[in-house]
């Protein structure tokens, strides 16, 4: 079962710019990922990568171009039943927009439990307050409507929403971005619990490195809608193969200030999505780029550890040892 | 350094409510030109709602309580009445981007607009101004994404589009409110870059609320530490993360996930903070605090300068106790 919930060769492309001037944005190109029951996968990359496009197709938001999603097996389309919908769940990037303004948290709560028939009716308000308590928010919150919570606040009830319905997969986009450290310690706390005791699993999307390696088992790194590495999460951290990924790790601000000269910023812009372009996509910003780069795409090669580039950085660890180049 | 922003008693409180019930204040606070304070604390402490009722922009059910608010005007600090500052002095970076962006507005024509408003160009300049900004935020292609509607942006494109609105302002002052949560560390990086750089070349004053605790580190010359709306400790950036004094500081710091650690559990503050409605008598921290004693249960503390250092203030009955 290494493969439980599997994403294989999936493309999303919009068309933009309307009218005068359409054009194909390129949003995902052929992404695929394999994640255990009961794991948590991390996926990090630059804004506007394409991790909350990937996140809405899984969860049935956004139809994919090409490529397909398979749950145990089974293909897992756009049209899902009751049940397929329970199953996978969302924590969405922006709380606020995801959260009816109309609605007390208390009355929005009941509605899905009941909805979905997760407890028995005269348990709904019992269940409601067992939630709150979950995710570190006072009770009295439960008569509030969105309007008048804090921003991390309204996070913590979207936190909420997702897990009353007990799912199996819970795909967190930027779950904790607007939580101060304590409360994150204790959502994060509580999801590491329900994927202990219940083999949930979890997709985590997010930019905070530091959490990214405490909660992940395994980690894909984005770039322009392609996965550039993936591996075991200490791998990734310890051993960053990729130049982008060395980038990304130099660039996380620390309490203690590191020595000078080891701070990489990237210095070029970042590319458009909307551009066509020839070899690699890292290659307009990557240090170590050379004439193949320019010509050929790297494909994404190794053992547990893999990397998409023609220069990877040379490994401490033998993992990707095997399948040294492509072709 | 010339002292552009000096509030005192800035309170928030609920519009209707039976008793006084306010979610923020009292609280004290001012900017100098070229610096950046950084607020820092627990959700729900009521950071939002500060940065909001210095521009008046509180949400309906709320209101701003009395006190004064001075701003730098030829030279003197003057009473200046907060909606008067919207845009023209100080302008803001709200908390959730996406409810910023008119959902009907290319962005570019969002961001055109604002631009025109304060500088009285013409519409052709307009554009090519706001292209400029988009490009100053790091975003890609600025020409083509333009022509971009809301709806089509991710997180972190929607943010620095915020960002580059409250740029076109060109104010003296800028209230950030988690502008680069939904930005990946490398972004985050060039942003703040941006900042300091409006800040040294222009005296852009600057306040900065965030949770990211290494981040405020980098960039905040004065921080402020708030719990349940009120400031419980503030000073120099170096000194507060040297020498924390408030238990809630360190109880803060001890949360923070480490980069370099992946086992272990993270140690969360014990309890929850209270609601406005529910302040606790005494000191708000007390009930979670470890050290609380009965004159903590019964006295509010008062923000004070401590012994050894004077620039640091801490509003705590045991400050100096031996730890
Ligand atoms: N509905 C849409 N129509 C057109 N373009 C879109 C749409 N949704 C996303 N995009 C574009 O697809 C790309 C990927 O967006 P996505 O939201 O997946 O990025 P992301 O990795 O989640 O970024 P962030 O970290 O900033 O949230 C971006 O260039 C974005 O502008
Ligand atoms: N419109 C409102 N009416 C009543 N209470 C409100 C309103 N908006 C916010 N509050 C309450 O005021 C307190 C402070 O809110 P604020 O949004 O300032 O918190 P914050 O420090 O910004 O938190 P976060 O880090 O979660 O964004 C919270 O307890 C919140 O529930
Ligand atoms: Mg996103
Ligand atoms: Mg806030």
């Amino acid at each position: 079962m290494s493969n439980w919930l599997s994403v294989q060769n999936l493309s999303v492309d919009f068309m933009v710019g309307g009218g005068l001037a359409p054009a194909v944005l390129r949003a995902l190109r052929s992404v695929s990922i394999d994640i255990e029951k009961g794991t948590v996968f991390g996926i990090v990359g630059e804004s506007g990568c394409g991790k909350s496009t990937l996140a809405r197709v899984l969860s049935g938001l956004t139809a994919p171009t090409d490529g397909q999603v398979l749950l145990d097996g089974k293909p897992l389309g756009m049209d899902r039943d009751k049940a397929q919908r329970r199953r996978i769940q969302m924590v969405f990037q922006d709380p606020g927009s995801s959260l009816n303004p109309a609605m007390s948290v208390c009355r929005m709560l009941s509605q899905l439990l009941s909805f979905h028939q997760i407890v028995p009716r005269d348990q709904i308000e019992a269940r409601c307050r067992a939630l709150m308590a979950q995710v570190n928010m006072p009770v009295d919150a439960l008569d509030k409507k969105p309007g008048s919570l804090s921003g991390g606040q309204r996070q913590r009830i979207a936190i909420a929403r997702a897990l009353a319905l007990e799912p199996e997969i819970l795909i967190a986009d930027e779950p904790t971005a607007a939580l101060d450290v304590s409360v994150q310690a204790s959502v994060l706390n509580l999801l590491s619990d329900l994927i202990r005791d219940l083999g949930m699993t979890m997709i985590f999307i997010s930019h905070d490195m530091a959490v990214v390696r405490r909660v992940c088992d395994r980690m894909a790194v984005m770039y322009l809608g392609q996965i550039v590495e993936t591996g075991p999460t200490g791998a990734v951290f310890e051993d960053p193969r990729h130049p982008y990924t060395n980038a990304l790790m130099a660039a996380v601000p620390r309490l203690v200030p590191r020595a000078a000269g080891d701070y990489q910023m990237l210095k070029s812009e970042q590319p458009s999505p909307l551009a066509r372009i020839e070899g690699c996509t890292f290659r307009g910003r990557c240090p170590k780029a050379g004439p193949v780069c320019a010509t050929l795409a790297p494909v994404l090669d190794g053992g547990a550890h893999r990397v998409s580039c023609h220069f990877p950085r040379a490994g401490t660890n033998p993992v990707t040892e095997g399948s040294s180049h492509g072709h | 350094m010339t002292r552009i922003l000096e509030i005192a008693d800035l309170r928030v409180d609920l519009s209707r409510a039976e008793r006084r019930v306010s979610p923020v204040g009292p609280v004290d606070l001012w900017l100098d030109a070229g610096e950046c304070l950084g607020i820092v604390g627990e959700s729900g402490s009521g950071k939002s709602l500060t940065l909001k009722a210095i521009l008046d922009l509180l949400p309906d059910g709320l209101t701003r309580g009395t006190g004064t608010q001075k701003i730098a005007q030829g030279g003197r600090l003057v009473p200046t009445d907060p909606r008067s500052l919207r845009g023209a002095k100080i302008s803001m970076i709200s908390q959730e981007p996406a409810a910023a962006l008119d959902p009907l507005m290319r962005i570019g024509d969002l961001i055109g607009e604002i631009v025109r408003h304060h500088s009285g160009c013409s519409w052709a300049e307009a554009r090519l101004r706001a292209v400029d900004l988009l490009r100053r935020v790091g975003v890609p292609d600025p020409e083509t994404r333009a022509r971009f509607w809301p709806h089509e942006l991710s997180g972190g494109l929607k943010q620095r589009v915020v960002i580059s609105m409250a740029l076109a302002c060109q104010s003296d002052m800028l209230l950030c409110d988690e502008p680069t949560t939904a930005l990946d560390v490398t972004i985050q990086a060039q942003i703040v870059d941006l900042l300091r750089d409006l800040q040294v070349n222009d005296g852009l004053g600057l306040i900065f609320v965030t949770h990211d605790l290494a981040l405020i580190r980098q960039i905040a010359d004065r921080i402020c530490i708030m719990y349940a709306g009120l400031i419980v400790e503030t000073g120099p950036s170096s000194e507060i993360f040297s020498n924390p004094q408030h238990p809630y500081t360190r109880a803060l710091l001890a949360a923070l996930p480490d980069i370099e650690q992946s086992e272990g559990r993270l140690v969360p503050i014990e309890g929850t903070p209270p609601a406005p409605t529910a302040f606790p008598q005494g000191c708000r921290f007390g009930p979670r605090c470890p050290r609380a004693s009965d004159v903590c249960r019964q006295t509010a503390p008062a923000l004070l300068a401590t012994e050894d250092a004077q620039d640091v203030k801490v509003a705590c009955h045991h400050t100096g106790d031996v730890t």
